[in-house]
């Protein structure tokens, strides 16, 4: 084990540093630059612009910029925003928060409409619930998250005036407020990994109930639902955990369009706006940021299954 | 309420101009020339009653957030080294004058001393003498005065500065003492010119800057304003507190101003302020698009407050490259101008909101207006015509260039068709702001598009088609033009200065490189809960607001 | 863009490869065709996707309208006898957009996932068979590719390119050759080692030879399966680029572009931004089950379960 997450660890390595390569190469493939970026309706004065220009050292030949920004990272110098001045650093301390308190509520949605589901159409494959959550299953797959966003606005904002739009509070400030807030984003982000994990956890299920073991609980005289939660469950988790690894993982491109419509400020639509900004700092660190998630969360989702699943070995 | 009593905090033993009337309205001869001689030397005190009358508050209410939203993301909070539009943070600064509407219709704008008291114009027109408010200190406790003021006026004149093209003409400043500031200027100047300075005129503390840097005053901005910084939140939000020992006095005799605390929430886009403002979440936006306006004014909780004489075109300022192939040619300019319907894109982009425009930037009430000095009107058969005259029986192929918004896209797909119908092969460009702002720096597009404003006087209106005019994108340029322009500038004689306006559209209007489709009128989506709302300079002044419940 | 669904069955890490690949061709496809259609859902979806199909194939000839001609006289009507489902905030008709709409959806949806295959299956079969230090660089390109949240790369790459269709399938192919990648290498490795590839090769099959003839058949259910959820990725993707604003090139109808303006008018056409996501669901809808269908028919352990 130890020397499995041995290998895992130096294996980061090279992924970070071709994703740093990537990051790079790409923005400085965009046209334009954070000094032109920085001009807007009002017109672009040559002048400001020269002087921009110089200040932010986007004069400087690209592989000395390159070098100068893994050097700086290293040393934990994420630098400082070109768009606002912003120290990077503190920028992901404030952003990710809020990305990361999305991820977590819509979590919690796809687990409550998920595990309960998976388990009774289980139970009961081939019945009339598993039947119609399996289709619900397969729309919620195919809902494209910025049109369920769409109607839950229309109903619940325009139509109805039950909650707002768009806007954010941290919890602490106002938690009935932040829950109402939170809710249509989770709801729609928690319904397109409900759906997907209620399927995996379902075949998983009916999977295990078959298994040697579980026949021999059953044929003890355990009941049908005792066996489900004792020994079936353990195991049929293992989706679980990857569907938790995975949006961990795609913590930042899966929210970029909730974040955007629902008006919260968090790092996926820094991310966004760094692009459009030309705002290489704030773009590679935050990239890389999500970068380290995926490789983290990756890591952490193989030390589960092995937790879960004592047969699992590594080489 | 009587407007003195906001002054009561300055010692002002001779409050001779606390504003200049600029009338811009379209008044009659003798009301323009009896405005023209009061503005001459500044030293008329006008009536100021408009002004408390269009504020006024009879009972204003104390206490209450002030929360307004902004379509925009701001980059920083320092108002020299960014142009920033959101109106709560205009709270944090005063300017030195300021231009607001009289709520007078022969005179409906104004320009008022906020940290300057009066001001006066040198015989020669070469330099301009500003006695400052005294008594006033600056959030950090640091005193306004002369110093200061000059120290305000070089680093808006710096390099790094967004403004300061916008008064190129002023060479320098100077302090004569404690409390006189003195700009000197490179070319004879007069009264238009203050509307340039009352628009970069937002005064910062020289003790934080010089304390802590520029970048760190970006984030956190020390000024003389109503109200102190208190949190920003980069693209998410501004907060500001009441300045208990702001100078300028409320209707009830107490300083400004009437809220206890005011809030900002940024890049919140059009669409959704919308939704906020009817929801309660916010209590105001800037300058709602056309096709928002219907649905708030039918709702009774809200106003749309509008300036005087103040209007926007949505995306439909028309910018021809009179450089480029094949737009070089005159009939070919004047062809897509044939083109252009300019009843169907107002239906089109604002149905019942959005007005036909003929007129580049003069609209009824701004100087210079002649309802006959028009731009080519539409009339297709006259461009098909045109383009068989110049050459191109069969047409041309050209491209057209947009910032990749979705109002954008839309403004760019009607023009597309009306020019695709005479014969002009129209291919939309979307790019992204940053290209299309590269592109059209470097000149580099045959047609682009995008919104522009109007203001009641040219003078505020004339970097969008002066040479190296911050605001001119499309870079038309033509030295008859700029050279009118300065002699409207150093020109205080209103019935003059209109001669020469009208001048400079017939010009214009004869080189065809410009056009603007439609307009309707400036304005701001207010919550009723809101009493005093006002403008300074065409956006949304909070200063003198109060939050009801 | 939700990678969740396409990320579970495509995302194998290098400790958990894909099992069985391979089996003998002919019976498999008779096998596989027969299990497909056992499966109740699936001959559903692909109604669902030759309708889209055929919206696309017909769209000029049965559309009323010129997609792209806008009455400003009639702007934002609601649905009537005339317009069908009504006018857009340009006074088109969304009928005859959706129609036309769908050439785009499906070029991009298709297009995307023929490139990210092609791509794809010549880097994974390569990389697989040779191994060695391209191997080593390849892979390690692929993670750093994987570990890349897609939406983000995709809008970077759009951003750099003009608004086109070809921008989009670039940007999409690029974002998702890596799991195709991955799949195709972990078939050939498997395949590579095995009797009858070594009897090939000793009876003097030339290189190209034995990766045509016997590797690519044996590294192609992994990708078939994949390919439908490729294409509803595509469409997906698509659309999510367009919402965000890096779409192709007005006044070109696609669904995403037409959801995006639509969204503005919310609250007073709603039909605007119904019509168009109701088409896109479906017609995910219809490539999910088609591959849910294909992974039942050619993954003997699911095709009992489901």
């Amino acid at each position: 084990m130890q020397a499995f997450l041995l290998r895992r660890l130096a294996l980061t390595v090279p992924v970070l540093f071709v994703v740093s390569l990537i990051v790079f190469v790409l923005t400085n493939w965009l046209p334009g630059d954070a000094a032109l970026a920085r001009f807007g309706e009002e017109g672009i004065d040559q002048r400001r612009y020269d002087a921009l220009v110089a200040e932010m050292g986007l004069d400087d030949p690209a592989p000395v910029r390159y070098v100068r920004w893994v050097a700086d990272t290293v040393t934990g110098d994420f630098g400082v925003s070109t768009r606002n001045q912003q120290p990077v650093s503190e920028l992901i301390a404030t952003r990710f928060p809020v990305t990361l308190q999305l991820a977590v509520t819509s979590l919690l949605v796809s687990l409550v409409i998920a595990i309960p589901a998976g388990v009774i159409s289980a139970m009961r494959p081939g019945s009339p619930v598993d039947k119609v959550v399996t289709v619900l299953a397969v729309a919620g797959v195919a809902m494209p998250s910025f049109w369920l966003a769409m109607l839950l606005i229309l109903l619940f904002s325009l139509r109805l005036s039950w909650l707002p739009p768009s806007g954010w509070v941290y919890f602490t400030e106002d938690p009935l407020q932040a829950l109402k807030l939170l809710i249509m984003p989770s709801l729609v982000l928690g319904t397109a990994s409900a759906a997907s994990l209620m399927r995996h956890l379902r075949s998983s299920l009916i999977e295990e109930l078959r298994t040697s073991y579980v026949t021999v609980a059953q044929s003890k005289g355990l009941s049908n639902r005792r066996v489900v939660f004792r020994h079936a469950f353990k195991n049929a988790m293992i989706p679980v955990v990857t569907m938790i690894g995975l949006q961990i993982g795609n913590l930042l491109g899966g929210s970029v369009i909730v974040e955007t419509m629902f008006g919260l400020p968090g790092l996926s639509r820094a991310t966004v706006d760094a692009i459009l900004s030309r705002d290489l700092p704030v773009l590679q660190a935050t990239v890389l940021f999500a970068a380290v998630l995926v490789v983290v969360a990756n890591l952490l989702t193989d030390v589960c299954y092995a937790a879960l699943n004592p047969r699992i070995r590594y080489a | 309420m009587e407007d003195t009593s906001r002054n009561a905090t300055g010692p002002t033993p001779r409050e001779v101009s606390r504003r200049t009337a600029l009338g811009f309205g379209a008044g009659t001869a003798a009301a323009l020339a009896a405005v023209g001689s009061g503005v001459q030397f500044a030293t008329a005190a006008p009536s100021t009653r408009e002004i408390a009358a269009h504020r006024a508050q009879a009972a204003p209410v104390r206490g209450g957030e002030l929360v307004v939203s902004d379509e925009k993301a701001i980059a920083s909070l320092d108002p020299h080294y960014e142009s920033i539009p959101d109106p709560v943070h205009g709270l944090l600064f005063d300017r030195l004058i300021a231009s607001r509407p009289t709520g007078d219709e022969a005179e409906p704008w104004a320009i008022e001393g906020d940290l300057a008291e009066s001001w006066a114009f040198a015989e020669d027109g070469l330099s301009l003498s500003f006695t400052l408010r005294q008594g006033v200190t600056f959030h950090d406790g640091s005193p306004w005065d002369a110093e200061t003021a000059k120290w305000n006026f070089d680093r808006i004149k710096s390099d790094l500065s967004v403004l300061g093209s916008q008064i190129a003409f002023v060479d320098s400043a100077e302090a004569v003492d404690a409390s006189t500031l003195r700009l000197t200027f490179s070319e004879v100047t007069a009264e238009p010119a203050l509307l340039q300075i009352a628009s970069v005129s937002q005064m910062v503390s020289r003790v934080a800057v010089e304390t802590n840097g520029d970048e760190a005053f970006g984030r956190n901005p020390v000024g003389t304003g109503p109200c102190r910084f208190v949190e920003w939140i980069p693209d998410d939000s501004l907060r500001l507190e009441r300045n208990p020992d702001y100078w300028q006095m409320g209707d009830d005799g107490q300083p400004l101003p009437y809220f206890d605390t005011a809030r900002s929430l940024h890049a919140v886009d059009l669409a959704r302020a919308s939704v906020e403002l009817r929801s309660g979440a916010i209590m105001a936006y800037q300058f709602p698009p056309a096709r928002d306006i219907p649905t708030l004014m039918g709702d009774p909780n809200i106003a749309f407050v509008t300036a005087p004489a103040t209007f926007r075109a949505d995306l439909a300022r028309i910018m021809i490259n009179m450089e480029s192939e094949p737009f070089s040619n005159k009939q070919l300019r004047q062809a897509a101008h044939y083109a252009l319907d300019e009843a169907g894109f107002a239906n089109a982009m604002g149905p019942g909101i959005m007005e036909p425009h003929h007129h580049l930037w003069w609209a009824p009430g701004v100087l210079g207006y002649d309802e006959s000095i028009r731009t080519i009107g539409y009339d297709p058969d006259q461009a098909t015509a045109l383009l068989t005259e110049a050459g191109f029986p069969d047409g041309i192929d050209i491209r057209l260039k947009i910032i990749n918004r979705t109002n954008d896209r839309q403004a760019a797909q009607i023009i597309k068709q009306m020019l695709d119908q005479v014969g002009i092969r129209t291919e939309i460009e979307a790019q992204e702001r940053v290209t299309f702002n590269e592109d059209l720096a470097e000149g580099l597009y045959q047609i682009a598009i995008i919104g522009t404003s109007i203001q009641p006087d040219p003078e505020s209106t004339s970097a969008n088609f002066t040479t190296g005019g911050l605001a001119n994108w499309g870079k038309y340029s033509n030295p008859a033009v700029d050279a009118l322009v300065i002699e409207g500038r150093q020109s205080s004689d209103r019935a003059a200065r209109a001669a020469i306006y009208q001048e400079i559209q017939r010009i214009m209007v004869d080189d065809a490189g410009l056009k603007i489709l439609a307009r309707h009128p400036l304005g701001f989506a207010t919550s009723t809960r809101l009493s005093g709302v006002t403008s300074v300079g065409g956006s949304l002044e909070l200063r003198f607001v109060s939050v009801s419940e | 863009m939700s990678a969740p669904e396409l990320a579970l069955p495509t995302a194998p890490s290098p400790d958990r490869p894909l099992m069985n690949a391979e089996r003998k061709a002919v019976s498999l496809w008779r096998m596989s065709a027969r299990a497909f259609f056992r499966t109740r859902l699936a001959p559903f979806g692909l109604a669902l996707v030759i309708v889209a199909v055929l919206m696309a194939v017909l769209a000029p000839l049965v559309a009323p309208y010129d997609p792209n001609f806008g009455d400003f006289s009639t702007v934002l009507a609601s649905p009537s006898w005339s317009h069908p489902l009504g006018t857009d905030e340009l006074g088109r008709d969304i009928l005859s957009r959706l129609l036309h709409g769908s050439t785009v959806s499906l070029q991009v949806g298709f297009g995307a996932t023929m490139l990210t295959t092609f791509i794809g299956v010549v880097v994974g079969i390569s990389t697989g068979y040779f191994g060695g230090w391209v191997d080593e660089v390849v892979m390690r390109f692929t993670d750093g590719m994987l570990a890349f949240p897609s939406l983000i790369l995709a809008l970077a790459i759009a951003a750099v390119f003009e608004p086109s269709i070809t921008s989009i399938l670039l940007a999409i192919a690029i974002v998702s050759f890596s799991t195709m990648a991955r799949l195709a290498r972990a078939s050939t490795l498997m395949v590579r080692e095995q009797e009858y590839i070594e009897a090939a090769r000793a009876s003097g099959a030339s290189t190209p030879r034995l990766i045509v003839f016997h590797i690519l058949p044996n590294c192609l259910s992994p990708v078939i399966v994949q390919f439908a959820l490729l294409a509803s990725y595509g469409i997906l993707a698509e659309a999510s680029l367009s919402f965000l604003g890096v779409g192709v090139r007005p006044p070109q109808a696609s669904w995403g572009g037409m959801l995006q303006s639509g969204y503005q008018y919310l609250e007073i056409a709603p039909w605007l931004s119904i019509v168009p996501g109701l088409t896109i669901f479906l017609t995910v809808l219809g490539f999910n089950l088609v591959g849910d269908g294909l992974r039942a028919a050619f993954n003997p352990k699911i095709r009992g379960g489901a």
